[in-house]
């Protein structure tokens, strides 16, 4: 019975001390893997020197409601034309955070190695640049264009053809 | 004496993290509705904007712009410098190409690293053609001239065909010129006793044609045939072996085919009321032949496509359409 709800203990970048459902914690192929490696009742508190605690409380929560998932296979990656945008409702609501969040979900997900929560990451910042200009990326994520107008339009020119029209 | 700049010294001497959580926590409890709308007009003036594409890993920018099309890393490039540099990266381009390339792809015209181009200029010209394919702009139209002097008969439309990257068409009667568009190689071939072509045909693999020789000799209502033969010729498009079949008397109606195996038509007569089916196959040579039973005239085209051990005819008289399918 006991393993079932078995919790581990994680100790963020901040010095936070964090107890986990070993269940949840291990949808972290870098945590499973460790965990396999030490064997046995993990007594000790697992450094995780790259994730700071609010980044890591959201990624526990992602780990939570997604704790059934079937595990990624390695062929889901295999045909990469059929990449669609399209997130599900609950990971939608999930990632509406602020930019800084969501890079440090994204750099996270690919520190813990989860798969699946890195693609979400990815896909919301694929679509908000999709069908952006280059000047609403700009004001989307609050970058100073650093081009003198010659270079600007240098690179314009020289990247025309792949204009939408 | 506490003043307001030593509480906020105070705090800036406290470590980031669980202290500073704290203090927070401690302040917000205490705060007026007033001072917490202050608060909240603070915070929804910081908009945490931050530059995600130009501070992420190249690895997991190549993850974002996998979900975008191709031509993005090109377009976005004007951003800022630190977007330029990162969507500049050869990888990057690579992965966008690999979902439209495969390695054993024959290049196009002019994406061969001989014509002196460096792998960037090579890169860029495969995805432009992506996006050329995408958007239905051609980067390039071919005309191909036929010499004056040949005598073009208007019939000689029917017997040109066209399939994947092939374009075949007959000159004089005669010789089959087969074209390559991706590479722009061609070759010819002709009958055995550069005998008269009636009918071409392209599939994935082969080239096939139609020739016949003889004498027709017509008395009256009266039609004989001297000396006549009905060939089949196939040509591997790879090998370029000529391989050819012989067909029964007298004449035929369609030829149709799929990958290497190929399906005629033959008429026996004028207005009968059945045909023969020949289906013959260009590794084993062997052919297999049946007749089926139709109403109306012969019929004018065939269309033939294998499916694993069947074949699929589908048969286009003057008037009804009808589906034959065959277990072979």
């Amino acid at each position: 019975m006991a393993t079932d709800t078995q919790t581990i203990r994680l100790t963020t970048s901040d010095n936070v001390e964090m107890t986990v459902e070993r269940a949840v914690a291990e949808r972290s192929i870098l945590i499973k893997n460790l965990l396999e490696d030490l064997g046995g009742e993990q007594t000790e508190s697992i450094p995780v020197p790259n994730v700071a605690e609010p980044v890591m409380k959201k990624v526990i929560e992602w780990c939570e409601h997604h704790k059934k998932d079937p595990p990624t296979t390695q062929d889901d990656d295999s045909d990469s034309r059929k990449k669609s945008t399209d997130i599900d409702e609950w990971d939608q609501k999930f990632m509406q955070v602020d930019q800084e969040m969501l890079f440090e979900i994204i750099l996270a997900a690919n520190y813990l190695d989860i798969k699946a929560l890195l693609d979400v990451g990815c896909k919301t910042v694929a679509n908000m640049i999709k069908g952006k200009s280059p000047d609403e990326i700009r004001k989307t994520f609050n970058i100073q264009n650093d081009f003198t107008p010659e270079e600007e339009d240098q690179i314009r020119r020289e990247n025309e053809w792949a204009e939408d029209r | 004496m506490v003043t307001m700049s030593n509480i906020a010294e105070q705090f800036k001497a406290l470590k980031p993290g669980p202290q500073r959580a704290e203090a927070l926590t401690g302040i917000m409890r205490d705060l007026s509705n007033w001072e917490l709308r202050y608060v909240k007009d603070v915070i929804c003036d910081n908009q945490f904007d931050f530059d995600i594409v130009g501070n992420l890993p190249l690895e997991l920018v190549i993850c974002i712009f996998s979900y975008l099309d191709t031509t993005a890393p090109f377009r976005y490039q004007v951003v800022s410098k630190q977007w330029r540099e990162v969507l500049s990266s050869e990888q990057l381009r690579a992965s966008s190409l690999s979902k439209w390339y495969s390695n054993s792809d024959p290049p196009l015209e002019g994406e061969k690293p001989e014509y002196g181009r460096s792998n960037y200029e090579i890169q860029r010209l495969k995805l432009e053609h992506m996006q050329r394919f995408r958007l239905g702009k051609p980067s390039s139209q071919t005309v191909i001239r036929l010499p004056d002097h040949l005598d073009i008969h208007p019939q000689l439309i029917g017997t040109f065909d066209f399939f994947h990257d092939h374009v075949a068409w007959c000159l004089a009667f005669q010789t089959i010129y087969v074209m390559n568009l991706r590479t722009g190689k061609a070759f010819s071939v002709v009958g055995a006793a550069r005998e008269q072509v009636s009918l071409i045909l392209l599939t994935k693999d082969l080239i096939a044609f139609n020739t016949h020789s003889g004498y027709v000799n017509t008395v009256g209502p009266i039609i004989t045939l001297t000396d006549w033969r009905s060939l089949v010729y196939a040509v591997d498009l790879n090998t370029r072996e000529k391989r050819h079949l012989r067909l029964p008397n007298p004449s035929l109606c369609a030829l149709s085919g799929d990958g290497r195996t190929l399906a005629a038509i033959i008429e026996r007569h004028m207005n009968e009321t059945h045909s023969t089916i020949l289906v013959w196959n260009y590794d084993t040579q062997k052919s297999t032949s049946f007749v089926i039973q139709h109403k109306e005239s012969p019929d004018v085209t065939a269309k033939m496509t294998e499916r694993e051990k069947s074949y699929v005819i589908a048969r286009f008289p003057s008037i009804h359409t009808e589906l034959t399918s065959l277990l072979v």
